[in-house]
């Protein structure tokens, strides 16, 4: 039978409440907390008994220090001295349990508990508050995509899943600051009364955060299929890795060799800001070099195009290339293709077809009206000034007979100025939306020969 | 606006000034309060120490000895003059409480 047990529930820093219940369930089921960690609590099988506990918060501690100062151990024989006996420390949080059903609590003033819980929370406060507005931009901004050019969005699995972290991220920062005033408002009211408010952090959501992100993550490198992103997404979770274990050895190694809490936060600081230079650096550098040499490919992938120049016009040419592009996620698959020929490969004057077309697998349902309607949108921002001031689009798509096509539906794109056709066309079969845009105007012959190519 | 600290007392802050009218070290406090009161006061460890630091800084106590981690302190003049001054406040609540119910004895 084990004896040790660890546990991670990323409570909210200031919701004592939550803690001390979490741990008295912990107590009642045979387990006493030994340690408090980065990586989570860790525990040791006592008998199962009811014990009470109280989170509090000593601010003259730092997680740099050594060991305890003499106050801080004065105040530890204070509450001792009431039959409080400290569990376990964690920087400024102090952990104390008791083995009588009825003691003392540590704190009988709550005036007190609210004063030092706001100093401890305006050194928090700051980052949660960066973190708000940085999730609301990043997660405002995908939500953005989502609704104007949902194709990008949820064709890619890094935008999917990073989208999704950062909605989480301003939701659990909005959550918990709004818990956090809020009880702070209620205990600012009850504390001349003598009365303790209960704090509620929201550390499930925050769980369902770190869930998520796990998640995330490991959707990224299942569905990632460009060539050697999958390495370079390891070697970045490796480089996190490296600096969490860095940065925590360093610190420990210092405070057990008893350097001061100044020295140690000096050097454990420089040790991160270097690393995470050089880590970075070492990331970029190497991806910069994996794309240069081939072995990492951000745009290409090896899908044969199904369609091309030659299916359609029957000129043969090997100085043409097709570039690929190709996302895919569960929700949608985009691959974009472009077929020509570099400009230095030509003849001065001469002229050559291009073809540049991009299939859209919609694979749920509902999302492909949303599809159809940012392709047709797709250059409403490609603008004109008249003569007379007035500010005209300068494409337009225009329904067209699919039946050519074998198709649902079709449109042909227009010149809106000239109120002219061009040889671009938007066709929907089931499932699949292609913008089909050749160079060429295309014959009736060409339009049946590419839906061959191109339907589902 | 805040209300200058001190200005009152809670009855926990009153207490432990009084225990400090002679010296004595923190932790005996937390056993004089209950004895003194019959129990009816209870003051946290965690509240007599922080009250401890802010009646030192405040300059209503002062440290007199230290023998290890026991720190030893007495009531100084501005510490007898809040203590006073709470005690007239409370003085005159009884007061106002006599003049509306006479002296019967309070149930």
């Amino acid at each position: 039978m084990r004896d040790r047990k660890w546990d991670f529930i990323p409570f909210s820093y200031y919701d004592r409440t939550s803690m001390e219940r979490h741990l008295e369930k912990r107590a009642a089921q045979g387990w006493l907390l030994e340690r408090m960690g980065n990586l989570g609590w860790f525990y040791k099988r006592i008998a199962p008994r009811q014990l009470r506990f109280t989170v509090t918060y000593y601010l003259r501690a730092s997680q740099f220090d050594p060991e305890p100062t003499q106050e801080q151990r004065e105040f530890h024989d204070f509450c001792l001295q009431s039959g409080w006996k400290l569990a376990a420390s964690s920087g400024q949080m102090q952990v104390f349990y008791n083995e009588e059903p009825d003691p003392v609590p540590i704190d009988t003033e709550p005036f007190l508990e609210l004063e030092r819980i706001g100093k401890m929370m305006r050194r928090v406060l700051p980052f949660q508050f960066i973190l708000l507005v940085l999730g609301f931009w990043m997660g405002g901004s995908w939500l953005w995509s989502l609704t104007h050019s949902p194709i990008d969005l949820l064709s890619s699995s890094y935008n999917l899943a990073t989208g999704a972290i950062w909605l989480l991220l301003f939701l659990w920062c909005a959550a918990d600051l709004l818990s956090y005033f809020t009880w702070r408002h209620r205990a600012k009211k009850a504390a001349p009364l003598g009365e303790f408010v209960p704090t509620k952090g929201c550390h499930r959501l925050l769980l369902a955060m770190v869930g998520v992100t796990a998640l995330a993550l490991v959707y990224i490198f299942a569905a990632d299929r460009k060539p050697g992103f999958r390495l370079v997404l390891l070697l970045m979770l490796a480089a996190y890795a490296l600096m969490f274990l860095a940065v925590n050895g360093v610190k420990n190694f210092l405070k057990g060799r008893g350097a001061s809490r100044a020295l140690n936060r000096g050097v454990t600081l420089t040790v991160d800001v270097a690393l995470a230079f050089v880590l970075m650096g070492a990331i970029m550098g190497g991806l910069v070099w994996g794309i240069a040499a081939g072995r990492i490919s951000s745009m290409e992938e090896l899908i044969d195009p199904p369609l091309s120049v030659e299916d359609l016009t029957g000129v043969e040419d090997d100085r043409y290339i097709t570039s690929t592009q190709a996302d895919s996620t569960f929700l949608i698959t985009e691959r974009n293709f472009y077929q020509h020929i570099f400009y230095d490969q030509l003849q001065p004057g001469e002229r050559f077809a291009t073809l540049d077309y991009t299939i859209v697998d919609v694979h749920l349902p509902l999302l492909y009206d949303w599809c159809v309607e940012e392709l047709l949108h797709d250059r409403d921002d490609w603008t004109a000034e008249m003569e007379d001031g007035e500010e005209v689009r300068l494409y337009t798509y225009m329904a067209a007979d699919p039946e050519p096509w074998g198709a649902e539906q079709a449109w042909q794109r227009w010149r809106a100025v000239e109120d002219a056709p061009t040889g671009e066309w938007l066709i929907c079969w089931p499932g699949r939306i292609v913008v089909l845009e050749p160079s060429f105007e295309l014959t009736a012959a060409q339009m049946t020969k590419a839906a061959e190519k191109l339907a589902p | 606006m805040p209300r200058p600290k001190f200005q009152t007392l809670t009855e926990q802050m009153y207490y432990i000034l009084l225990c400090l009218s002679r010296e004595c070290c923190g932790m005996d406090i937390m056993e004089r309060i209950p004895a003194m009161t019959g129990g009816r006061v209870r003051v946290g460890s965690g509240t007599l120490y922080n009250l401890l630091e802010q009646f030192a800084e405040a300059g209503m106590i002062r440290e007199t000895r230290a023998e290890g981690r026991r720190r030893s302190y007495v009531l100084t003049e501005k510490g007898k003059e809040a203590l006073s001054g709470e005690y007239r406040r409370i003085c005159a609540q009884a007061w106002d409480y006599r003049a509306v119910f006479g002296e019967e004895e309070p149930r």
